[in-house]
């Protein structure tokens, strides 16, 4: 009987003799032991051996449950897993492929490293018309939010089942954002999107353009370096805002002042042919591009073509001074029109005199220049029109790049127009670089890129000489021409007016002119280019030196301060004794200067012939 | 009162020789139930026109009062969860046919009576309690009382089985018949006598195919869910989808709004598309720890009741998890079974406590060096 014991009766009969004698264990025997008893006494106790097989049976067979619950745990699990991580079906497919999680579009800055274009991550809301529980709800709650869409529109667009994908509103301002989250409406979804903006606005809107609602660029530098700008690269520009903002300023009085229908300037850094300002009025703010007109969009100074006028004279005496035709004391007659085939070439204020060369750009004779021009001939003008760089459109960088018009057939009559400007159109930005090709005497090609375009070599075009012969005249145009009022005392500012008229149907309309005035800071050692031009200036400002000259003086006054620039000691000294000569206070001392007597004696020391009885008289 | 092991105080003693582990892992889920219950029955809350959190809160009171009675359940030695589950058998039996008379019918089924103004559902309790009186009779060591417990069980089965049946309750009837199934096998029926228990479980399953409709429909409609309407499931994948590895977020989750049941049926979905499929493993993690805590532990006992006690209540937990997940992912037809603590529901936490209590209670170290 014994041998049946339970583990726990042989544990405790093991314990210990005294608990193993039978006269202490009835008190202690448990329900448990009663049982085993009575169990034996009816014979029904298991064997040992059948415990230990039903026990063994048990556990084998436990484990075997444990496995199948393990596998089906691993199962479930497995499913689970690959469920989750399934290539994305359809419905995600269609909403990833809508608008791509863009890069962050490149940051644009000026030469001083001024953020001019920069982006920012704002939040647009679509709607997914499947996840919309209640197409009423979003539309009659939706408005508490953003009261100005569409609601009727937006309706019928999200009971349409065939659409997964609709922009509700583009580019939420924070608050419209945090409103429609507030709402809790299922189905309307935020995608984070970038915005261009350009904090100075319409400052610069023509070097910098614009970008659609997608970032792509449209125009200007966005356009022109969209592939880098896309891929994240930020972009350095010549550009100067100060100067941009100088200029601009300048030129919107001139325009308000004169009523001109247009006005545009171009401001070039000489050494690097930068473009350091560029303003062309009326202009845009690039934030809003679609409030922007075609007028204000049209960039004048690297699209638009025209018919430079006087300005052109410049190159006329230029190419007789390279090519050793003239020399600047060289007597022209100017006397009487030039009449070839059908044109007559006229002077508008005409000296009836021989001029010297110097006396033909500062009294801006067309006679005297055609003259000069006739010398070389059509080929030659046009190979040094062809050097200059005048006979190819100029990429800038800027997308908006104008064509260049000259005549197919280039005679002797095309040659006498084309010296004083007409019969041939060409870009702003052609003419402040030949300009300045003149002015230091190298072809370089010019670039909104800070540090300009370096992979094409400089090209020598002018000698020293001759440059010097140029910075004169250029030099006498200010003194003692129509460029007086872009005068600054103690800078040697050099320049020429163009008063062009403008074509107006198939001939010359003689009251809309479009002036112009180029000047170069300092003539000695030039630094800046710039052009100025007004389209049909009125009210007195019919004229380059009236309208065009006093933008640029300004504007250069302005510039001298900025940049601190360091004044021609040769001048100050000049102007210097001319106070103490006259003993007198200049209020606005440059104009009276200029208008003195000094204006001779300084005329006879540049070693410069001048006429006193054409004094004050010169008219472009 | 020392906490040393050495102490001789009930409480401590009770303490040590607890399956402490399972109590923390008992603990995370009900802390996960509550993050999912709050998050998935707000959209469900105001189709039914109560406050967002009125589900939220109420599951937070059930999780308390749940964790209590597991614990409470925890101090009764084998014995004792003999005898409770004999009373619990003998109460949800008549609640289940009370079902018949005074049943609120929900959605075409009669499986709750309400008392105290408080619906309980009989079957839930049931489950356990079947459980441990299949153990009870099969723990006998002596092959003819077994054989004499083999009958009782069957006959016991099918009493239970057959209104549950009838309620309709088919998933809950199988599930039942599945954990009896395993417990008997457990018990080292000969592998003869498989052969017609499976069988006969095949005959109840063809039965209620042919007899009811449902059944045939939920059926047809995971071997073919091409040519019908499988709504639920097919949302409850895409949001598995879409939670992807990481998750929507916490709230951000979109099925919720769609599912009736999301907050009890479907609330994995609402899991996996709110925390990911990473953070849905981790959670059948803890359950299968669980499983096999229970299962590494019992393995250690000589009693045969609490062996295939605890091989009842592991089974059960089991198909309730892998059930659960299993008809979200579309690997098991659908069929109303709670993923322990985690989905709402009075009745399932509770009955889910027990279960848990009863485990507990037959997994402590009795007697033995802690």
């Amino acid at each position: 009987m014994s041998q049946f014991k339970k583990p726990w009766e042989s544990a405790r009969i093991g314990r210990g003799g005294r608990d193993a004698t039978p006269a202490f264990t009835p008190k202690r025997s448990t329900i448990q032991q009663r049982r085993v008893k009575t169990h034996a006494a009816r014979g029904f106790m298991p064997t040992r051996a059948e415990m230990v097989e039903s026990g063994v049976a048990a556990h084998f067979r436990a484990m075997i449950v444990m496995g199948v619950l393990t596998l089906a745990f691993a199962g479930v699990g497995a499913k689970l897993a690959y469920v989750g991580l399934m290539p994305p079906a359809e419905p995600r497919a269609s909403i990833r492929e809508m608008p791509k999680e863009t890069l962050r579009r490149g940051n644009i800055y000026d030469r001083n490293n001024v953020l001019l274009a920069a982006t920012l991550k704002v939040y647009s809301l679509y709607a997914d018309p499947k996840r919309i529980l209640d197409p009423q709800e979003v539309v009659r709650r939706l408005p508490l939010a953003l009261p100005e869409l569409d609601m009727t529109r937006l309706k019928a667009q999200l009971e349409d089942p065939s659409r997964r994908f609709i922009w509700i509103k583009r580019r939420l301002s924070p608050d419209e954002a945090q409103k429609v989250n507030a709402l809790g409406l299922p189905g309307l979804e935020f995608r984070e999107e970038f915005v261009r903006v350009y904090p100075h606005k319409n400052l610069a809107s023509h070097v910098l353009g614009a970008v659609d609602v997608d970032n792509n660029g449209l125009a200007g530098v966005e356009r022109g370096f969209n592939t880098q700008l896309a891929a994240g690269e930020d972009i350095h520009l010549g550009l100067d805002v100060r100067l941009q903002e100088m200029l601009r300023r300048r030129l919107i009085e001139m325009k308000d002042k004169s009523e001109s229908k247009a006005a545009w300037a171009l401001v070039m850094k000489a050494p690097t042919r930068e473009i350091v300002a560029l303003v062309s009025l009326p202009d845009y703010d690039p934030n809003h591009l679609g409030k922007a007109t075609p007028a204000e969009m049209f960039n004048h100074v690297t699209l638009g073509s025209y018919e430079m006028g006087s300005t052109f004279k410049l190159f006329t005496l230029a190419q007789g001074l390279v090519e050793k035709k003239i020399t600047p004391d060289t007597l022209i007659d100017a006397r009487t029109p030039i009449s070839i085939g059908r044109y007559t070439i006229k002077d508008f204020h005409a000296k009836k005199a021989i001029l010297t060369a110097n006396e033909v750009l500062r009294y801006s004779s067309n006679i005297g220049a055609a003259k000069i021009a006739d010398m070389s001939g059509p080929a030659a003008q046009k190979e040094f029109m062809a050097k200059l760089g005048m006979l190819e459109p100029i990429q800038t960088g800027i997308p908006e790049v104008g064509n260049v018009r000259y005549p197919n057939n280039w005679g002797r009559i095309q040659t006498f127009t084309i010296s004083f400007g007409h019969g041939m159109s060409v870009t702003p930005v052609h003419l402040v670089n030949a300009v300045a090709t003149l002015a230091d005497g190298y072809v370089k090609h010019p670039s909104v890129l800070l540090g300009g375009v370096s992979t094409t070599q400089p090209r020598r075009m002018i000698d020293d000489a001759t440059l010097e012969q140029i910075h004169v005249l250029m030099r006498d145009v200010v003194l003692n021409g129509s460029g007086r009022s872009s005068q600054v005392i103690g800078y040697d500012i050099g320049g020429k007016t163009g008063t062009a008229e403008k074509i107006v149907g198939r001939g010359y309309a003689k009251d809309k002119n479009r002036v112009s005035y180029v000047g170069v800071l300092p003539m000695k050692n030039p630094e800046y280019i710039t052009l100025v031009m007004l389209d049909e200036p009125k009210k007195g400002y019919e004229t380059g030196g009236k309208s065009a000259a006093p933008v640029v003086g300004d504007f250069y006054r302005d510039l001298t301060q900025l940049a601190a620039l360091k004044p021609d000691m040769d001048e100050v000294t000049a102007y210097r004794a001319l106070l103490d000569k006259t003993k007198r206070k200049y209020d606005d001392p440059w104009q009276t200067y200029v208008l003195s007597d000094f204006r001779t004696k300084r005329g006879s020391a540049g070693g410069v012939q001048l006429r006193p009885d054409a004094a004050g008289a010169a008219v472009d | 009162m020392s906490i040393y092991r050495q102490s001789r105080h009930p409480l401590v003693r009770w303490w040590w020789e607890m399956d402490r582990v399972a109590v923390f892992i008992i603990v995370v889920i009900m802390l996960c139930g509550a993050v999912a219950v709050t998050t998935a029955s707000v959209a469900v809350a105001k189709s039914y026109n109560v406050g967002p959190y009125h589900f939220a809160v109420r599951h937070y009171l059930f999780l308390l009062l749940a964790l209590g009675v597991t614990l409470g359940m925890t101090t009764l030695k084998p014995e004792g969860v003999k005898r409770v589950g004999m009373f619990l058998f003998a109460g949800a039996f008549v609640g289940i046919l009370l079902t018949f008379v005074i049943g609120t019918e929900v959605k075409g089924a009669r499986r709750w009576i309400d008392i105290a103004g408080q619906s309980i559902q009989p079957t839930e309790f049931m489950k356990p309690a079947l459980i441990l009186v299949t153990a009870a009779l099969l723990s006998s060591h002596d092959k003819r009382k077994q054989l004499h417990g083999y009958f009782a069980s069957i006959i016991m089965m099918g009493a239970v089985g057959l209104p549950v049946l009838m309620q309709p309750n088919f998933g809950m009837a199988l599930a039942m018949g599945l954990v009896w199934f395993l417990q008997v096998f457990m018990a080292g029926l000969p592998l003869l006598w498989l052969a017609p228990v499976v069988a006969g479980g095949l005959c109840v399953v063809v039965g209620a195919y042919t007899m009811l409709p449902h059944v045939r429909d939920r059926l047809e409609r995971f071997i073919n869910p091409e040519s019908s309407d499988t709504y639920q499931v097919d949302q409850a994948n895409e949001a598995i989808m879409m939670g992807h590895l990481w998750g929507r977020g916490a709230g951000e989750g979109v099925v919720k709004h769609q599912l009736p049941d999301a907050h009890t049926d479907f609330i994995f979905a609402v899991v996996a598309e709110e925390f990911g499929i990473v953070v849905g493993l981790l959670l059948m993690g803890l359950f299968l720890t669980l499983v096999l805590r229970g299962f590494s532990r019992v393995l250690a006992q000589e009693d045969r009741f609490v062996l295939l006690g605890v091989g009842g209540l592991l089974t059960l937990i089991s198909i309730h998890v892998c059930v659960n997940i299993g008809v979200a992912l579309h690997l098991v037809p659908t069929t109303g079974m709670t993923l322990p603590f985690i989905s709402y529901g009075g009745s399932s936490t509770f009955a889910m406590a027990l279960v848990l209590g009863f485990l507990l209670a037959l997994l402590r170290k009795q007697g033995k060096r802690i």
